[in-house]
């Protein structure tokens, strides 16, 4: 979408851990600094809080990003008039005190629209996400640990899904399946979790090798308890950073189906749909298109900030290139 | 050279059969019957029977593997089947929209060299002022902005506003400018961000230094030495950014109602046109591949480190 490539581009970076590469191996380093090594995680954590925190525009960030989130939160709360009450009189009015920002085609109130559609972009991201961890995870643990013919199994499949272009993968499942906010969740998730379990598939191949592990096996520790109590949490926060920089690009690509007419269905008040709808009205009523457009890409980039900022707080070595 | 070429063609194999068990598996998600569905497009009324002789006739009968093998041997003979809007072959259909967006691509893709090329190295020859801190911006911006958003607000400004450009369509190659802008603009923005941090890179090795001991002009050093080198890293994410452009492109297309195979999907999905989606799928899957390989081959000759290291 607006996101062709991911990651901290504007810092001379990319990051290739979801990308498209079906035959080059990302070097993990460049996604992620720490993975695999063994860290005390309270340090680690409360110095990488202190390196966000000073880092400005990794803060401007998270301040947004923590009222977008209050915003979706409080949407019913914060709305001044009801988002889906249609009355056709006061269609494509401009900005009043009753109507903050206008109103659409339809006469509803945009701002309430904004506000509400906060709630559905970042749900749908949120849950989409989170399926992309369920599957993911396991598979890139199970890879990654077990190794041979699973390992190589899983990896080629992974190989297959990443033969298609993204995109068009998650179009083509998304049309499939119809149009819809959940079909539309589902067809991100399904295309999503190659990357990352391309990447935890990767750390825990560097954390198995550690000698704590070896440790842990050989005082008799049941494989699962390796895998959950000493692999796991290594892996652990890596991955956050990694979908904390993806949070952007999953609201990207959902708002971009919805804007084809995939994801979500009138009147559910979502930003890509709304745009879409707004589109029509350009030379009457052009902030139709320009405030949900404006939503989408503010939301995109404090996140994107904040995964940037995430990311060096993390890893105080790669921070230094720049 | 040519045993990794092959190498490489001959692991596409179980990659490209993969895709197509893949591809096949996505009618399997549609809901509905397809025969149903191809009474229903020709506009006659799906009785039980009518659906049930088609069924019949289109084998759809047949257990899974039986299907998927009658399906794939059309394909291996470039028959993906008939579109259920246009009643014309698929391959047909996509190979006469395919030039279009590949020329959409390739001006997009133009756009990006016009663009990053400059700015990036100007950006490393003049760190940390203006035009540094410009590109970090548009950098920050191209990663955030919704391609889609991009192209209505380029629509509204050069088309509804001052008119310099048509709004939608194809033709001329005025209709090609804001197409291009929109696809390009986010790859434009990561890649001169790329090229500078490759530069500054480059500009601090020793050869560069020689070069410029030994006299060489700043013009000569720079677009012959520096540029050369620093433009590998640029190529090796060449392959993955092809993948976005492609899929940037159905957005692109379909909002400059530009005539490509991607918005003949995107038209094809609310017809529930299943054999064109399945289409497009494939050709666009092997078409990336295909063009990732050509990437790396050609990095391969680009770079002859990377030759010896594969050798060795």
């Amino acid at each position: 979408m607006g996101c062709w490539i991911r990651g901290s581009a504007w810092k001379g970076e990319v990051n290739v851990a979801k990308g498209n590469d079906l035959f080059l191996s990302p070097p993990l380093e460049d996604v992620i600094g720490t993975g695999g090594e063994m860290l005390d995680e309270e340090n680690l954590f409360s110095g990488a809080f202190r390196r966000l925190v000073k880092d400005k525009l990794a803060l401007v960030g998270l301040v947004i990003v923590s009222l977008i989130i209050l915003v979706g939160v409080f949407a019913p709360y914060l709305m001044p008039n009801d988002p889906i009450q249609v009355s056709l009189e006061q269609r494509l009015a401009s900005p009043s005190s009753e109507y903050p920002l206008g109103t659409d085609h339809l006469g509803r109130c945009l701002l309430s629209r904004l506000i509400l559609g906060t709630r559905v972009s970042l749900s749908v991201s949120a849950i989409a996400l989170i399926v992309i961890l369920l599957i993911s995870i396991p598979v890139g643990t199970i890879s990654g640990y077990m190794g041979g013919w699973v390992d190589n199994l899983l990896m080629r499949f992974v190989d297959i899904l990443l033969a298609f272009p993204n995109l068009i993968l998650a179009l083509v499942i998304a049309g499939m399946l119809g149009p819809g906010l959940l079909n539309v969740m589902l067809a991100v998730s399904v295309v999503g979790w190659v990357g990352y379990a391309r990447v935890i598939r990767g750390l825990v191949l560097s954390v198995k090798e550690k000698e704590y592990i070896m440790a842990a096996r050989a005082s008799g520790t049941p494989e699962w308890a390796v895998i959950i109590r000493h692999i796991l949490p290594n892996v652990l926060s890596p991955v956050i950073v990694l979908a904390t920089l993806d949070i952007g690009s999953l609201v990207l690509s959902i708002s971009g189906l919805s804007f084809l007419g995939l994801g979500a269905q009138p009147p559910t008040p979502e930003w890509g749909s709304m745009l879409n709808d707004g589109r029509s009205y350009m030379q009457v009523a052009p902030q139709l298109m320009v405030y949900p457009g404006m939503a989408i890409m503010i939301v995109v980039l404090a996140f994107n900030l904040l995964g940037d900022g995430l990311r060096d707080a993390l890893d105080p070595r790669g921070s230094e290139r720049h | 050279m040519k045993e990794y070429i092959l190498k490489r063609l001959f692991y596409l194999i179980p990659v490209m059969l993969g895709v197509s068990i893949i591809t096949f598996a996505l009618i399997n998600l549609a809901p509905g019957d397809p025969a149903e569905l191809m009474l229903r497009a020709e506009g006659m009324e799906p009785t039980k029977e009518a659906v049930e002789a088609l069924r019949e006739e289109l084998g759809l009968n047949a257990p899974v593997h039986v299907r998927y093998c009658r399906w794939m041997w059309g394909v291996l003979h470039l028959d993906m089947g008939k579109s259920y809007r246009t009643g014309r072959p698929v391959t047909a259909e996509i190979l006469d929209r395919f030039p279009a967006t590949l020329e959409l691509t390739i001006a997009a893709l133009s756009f990006v060299l016009l663009f990053a090329v400059p700015l990036g190295i100007l950006a490393a020859l003049y760190r940390h002022a203006f035009i540094d801190h410009l590109s970090r911006i548009l950098a920050l911006l191209g990663a955030s902005l919704p391609g889609f958003w991009l192209g209505l607000l380029l629509i509204y400004f050069f088309s509804v506003k001052l008119g310099i450009f048509p709004v939608m369509g194809r033709g001329t190659p005025s209709h090609l400018v804001l197409p291009a802008v929109t696809l390009g603009f986010a790859m434009a923005a990561t890649y001169a961000r790329l090229l500078r941090a490759s530069m500054l890179d480059v500009l601090g090795q020793d050869f560069i230094k020689v070069a410029r001991a030994k006299g060489l002009q700043e013009k000569w050093v720079i677009g012959r030495h520096a540029l050369k080198n620093a433009v590998l890293p640029a190529v090796t994410m060449f392959g993955i950014s092809l993948g976005s452009l492609l899929g940037g492109a159905v957005i692109v297309e379909t909002i400059f109602a530009w005539p490509g195979v991607g918005k003949f999907a995107v038209d094809s999905i609310f017809n529930r046109d299943y054999p064109v989606i399945q289409g497009y799928a494939l050709f666009m899957a092997l078409f990336f591949v295909l063009a990732n390989l050509l990437v790396d081959i050609s990095y391969g000759l680009l770079d002859p480190r990377i030759r010896l290291e594969r050798r060795s």
